[in-house]
């Protein structure tokens, strides 16, 4: 019987509104992290996503490509890997070699609105720690009741 | 357990066909994953686009694309589309890959999807496309089937589609609050 590599570890259904959602306590035992969201903000956002609880917005930097209304587009910054709308939005976020403790950790994030956007953003968190827990926080805004978010690990 | 389950796998036989199509797709999962690697019969071309259909219904689509084919970009809007494939003056023997994701599948709400795709050419013109799509007819339902076609041909033979089915779930301690 073929070894299961992809393994469910945990989910949420919001019942109420969220300022942030937070998966903790998340052990060493694959190699990459696959979060997946999808649901609605009470406002269009540039979202954060922070490892082992550090918001220090300089340890974070990021390159994204972006194809909305204003055409095609490409920028840097710091902390926000995603946007998220007010309308149904699906995020999709894989973390290379999240156990690792001898290199930054990298993610790619795929993040897509019919009505406003879609995007592709390589992620950077300029530390070498394993990551044990996300907060995916929508900045200004607020989660609706009825988002879903889950986290898959990858054995390697 | 995996979390990722094949559900069906298909591959074109000769003389190619118009669609592949999965029917009665069951409601135990959570999200819903298309790979497809594919070419089309359109003649005159390296590329074609490529159209989906949720329970039978090409209406009530809206998309958002991002496109790149080796020397611009641009961004524009759709309908079902659901990615790039290779065509005929494509180089031979050569296949576009696409990945269409489409989470909360059996939810009563409208359904997003979101494509990567690849038309795959050995040339100075390819595709790379990545698009938001969004499924809102008047009725939100569960997903029971899909299907896959090109928009200017059919599928050539040795066109292949895998639908596989996700499943949250919850393991080694891991806490979400």
């Amino acid at each position: 019987m073929p070894t299961s590599t992809y393994i469910a570890l945990a989910n949420l259904t919001l019942t109420g509104t969220a300022a942030e959602v937070t998966f903790s306590s998340i052990p060493a035992t694959y190699r990459d992290l696959v979060l997946i969201f999808n649901g609605t903000s009470t406002s269009g956002v540039n979202g954060n996503l922070y490892f082992n609880a550090d918001t220090t917005s300089g340890n974070y930097s990021f390159v994204r490509m972006l194809g909305e209304s204003g055409g095609a587009s490409s920028s840097t910054g710091n902390e926000k890997p995603y946007n998220f709308y007010t309308t149904e939005t699906m995020v999709r976020i894989q973390i290379m070699d999240y156990s690792a403790t001898d290199k930054h950790k990298t993610a790619l994030s795929r993040w897509d609105n019919s009505a406003n956007a879609t995007g592709a953003t390589a992620y950077r968190w300029a530390n070498t720690n394993a990551i044990t827990s996300i907060v995916i926080d929508p900045a200004a805004a607020s989660f609706n009741s009825g988002s879903t978010f889950a986290l898959y690990g990858i054995i390697s | 357990m995996s979390a990722w389950t094949v559900i069906a796998h298909t591959e074109v036989g000769s003389g190619g066909a118009a669609n592949v199509t999965f029917s009665s797709i069951a409601a135990s999962y959570t999200d819903l994953a298309i790979l497809l690697n594919a070419r089309s019969t359109r003649a005159g071309s390296a590329d074609d686009n490529v159209r989906l259909s949720l329970n039978g219904s090409t209406s009530n689509f809206t998309s958002r694309w991002l496109y790149g084919q080796g020397s611009s970009a641009s961004s524009g809007t759709e309908t079902n589309y659901a990615g790039q494939v290779s065509a005929a003056t494509a180089t031979a023997s050569t296949f576009g890959s696409t990945l269409i994701y489409i989470p909360n599948y059996t939810s009563t709400v409208a359904k997003s999807y979101s494509v990567d795709s690849v038309s795959e050419n050995n040339a100075t013109f390819a595709v790379q496309v990545i698009i938001a799509g969004l499924w809102n007819p008047a009725s939100n339902v569960a997903i029971t089937s899909l299907a896959i076609s090109c928009g200017n041909g059919n599928l050539t033979e040795f066109s292949s589609a895998t639908l596989f089915g996700i499943t949250k779930g919850s393991s080694g301690g891991v806490t979400v609050s």
